[in-house]
């Protein structure tokens, strides 16, 4: 399988001057399904009993005959990699993480802070 | 009298503008038609499409920023594709591209400008970064026909009162604290009562089987108003209600029992009785006798019948429009931002960064000179 258009994700940080993230495009298995981009686990949580929950957000399946859906599977597999590149290199330096940061954290993805109110 | 039409391309005599909407759970998609010339009353916008879908919560459950920007994601091409098919549209037939730069929820709105820089770089079409609010205001005005009102902003996340002044729209008064929209969704998520259409739609359905009035704080605050205070003491009494607790409160003086339709009641009456107050003292201000509710708070029949009462006293008039305008939509972007469009304004990519702070009056309205 061949793909037209290949997104790649570039990062730095004070220990890693240069990282070029690629996703794999050895195999065809791409999807829009992405891993790391479904519920939130705090609705997965409230809605784990209500077998009348349907998730009718999930996204569309990709056009395969076309190299903007191509794009839009791979692109799918970059976020899921770059989620958990970012989400290990967070718990690596989970011993160092104060509950004040977490909580910042929390803050800003689930009650929608703005930044700048931080504090 | 300004001039719309100094960036008019040649050969044409109209304008397509599409709009993106999705500052908090609605996902608006709407492509507007300006014609050439002023817009008056026999030279009105046209709605090609106008299509909305909005991200519905459990019971119980507000919207979280991540879960509303997958909605947001997830959807917002599927209801471009079928705004340009209502529409009859080709995307290269569109004059720019129009989107929510704020305020509302960041990761929401980071969402949608995505797609707007998406589309804006494969179509070769300028952006140009709405103000949410203003959005509001000119759709409205645009819909009604009303000239120079006083604005009564209501939403989920803004509680505004508005007049426009020499090319800003000022703001006279808000709120101190939570949004009014904001109040009621909360009670409704203490209620646990259903999210679907909105929280407040059933709040006011509830209210009308209310008859017992239960005196809450009254939090005017000269031309503010405060509302988070009210939120809590009837969330308390909806505990002590739910709960079996004695609280005197939730008896009447003729005996009868207090239910939850009667603190909805309750709770309507008091919040629009403040919004009354303020407005009628900016209508006072301003010396105007026109009243423009916008915002989906502004859908609520009770609240419109009180505002007209008042605005009757005054010999005035009201303006409301119904769901498909009043509720955050596409359309009310796309035609905001057409008109700063043929003001020649666009936004460059570089500053499409969103905002989740951004005030009414920090726009400068070029559109109108009066």
């Amino acid at each position: 399988m061949t793909f037209e258009l290949v997104p790649s994700a570039t990062y730095s940080s004070p220990d890693i001057p240069e990282l070029i993230i690629k996703p794999d495009i050895s195999h065809g298995n791409h999807t829009t399904l992405g891993k790391t981009t479904g519920l939130s686990s705090h609705l997965v949580n409230v809605t784990k009993d209500d077998l009348n929950f349907t998730d009718k957000d999930i996204p569309s399946p990709h056009n395969k005959e076309s190299k903007l859906g191509q794009l839009r599977a791979v692109l799918t597999t970059l976020q899921d990699d770059i989620n958990t590149f970012l989400t290990e290199r967070m718990n690596k330096d989970s011993t160092e993480t104060t509950d004040k940061d977490r909580d910042l954290e929390r803050r800003i993805l689930d009650e929608g802070v703005d930044e700048e109110d931080k504090d | 009298m300004v001039n719309l039409d100094s960036y008019l391309k040649p050969g044409k005599d109209h304008y397509y503008a599409l709009g993106l909407e999705g500052s908090a759970n609605k996902l608006g998609v709407g492509i507007i038609r300006h014609e050439k010339g002023e817009l008056t009353p026999n030279n009105k916008a046209t709605v090609l499409a106008n299509i909305r879908d909005t991200y519905i919560t459990p019971p119980g459950e507000g919207f979280l920023p991540r879960d509303t920007a997958r909605h947001h994601r997830n959807w917002i091409i599927r209801l471009i594709k079928r705004a340009l098919i209502v529409s009859k549209l080709k995307g290269l037939d569109l004059d720019v591209i129009c989107f929510t730069q704020g305020p509302g929820m960041g990761a929401p709105l980071q969402s949608v400008v995505i797609a707007a820089r998406t589309l804006s770089q494969l179509w070769d079409i300028p952006l140009i970064g709405v103000n949410h609010c203003i959005g509001h205001i000119e759709m409205g005005r645009e819909i009604t026909n009303s000239t120079n009102p006083v604005v009564l902003y209501v939403s989920g996340g803004n509680t505004q009162i508005i007049a426009y002044s020499r090319q800003r729209y000022r703001i006279f008064g808000e709120t101190l604290d939570i949004a009014i929209g904001n109040c009621l969704d909360r009670f409704a998520r203490t209620l646990k009562i259903s999210n679907n259409p909105s929280p407040g739609y059933n709040i006011e359905q509830l209210a009308l089987k209310g008859k017992n009035f239960v005196e809450l704080p009254y939090t005017v605050k000269g031309m503010d108003l405060s509302m988070s205070g009210i939120l809590e003491y009837i969330d308390n009494l909806a505990y002590d209600l739910f709960n079996n607790k004695k609280n005197k409160l939730l008896t009447t003086e003729s005996g009868e029992k207090i239910t939850t339709a009667d603190l909805c009641f309750s709770l309507q009456e008091c919040l629009f009785a403040m919004l009354v107050e303020i407005t009628e003292r900016a209508m006072a201000h301003v010396n105007s006798n026109q009243v423009l509710i916008v915002g989906g708070v502004g859908c609520n029949e009770r609240l419109q019948e009180m505002m007209a009462i008042m605005v009757k006293d005054r010999n005035g008039s009201i303006y409301a429009t119904d769901e498909r305008f009043c509720i955050d939509n596409g359309i009310m972007i796309a035609h905001a931002g057409l008109l700063a469009y043929r003001m020649g304004d666009t936004t460059p990519l570089n500053e499409t960064v969103c905002t989740q702070k951004f005030r009414t009056d920090e726009v400068l309205v070029k559109w109108r000179d009066d």
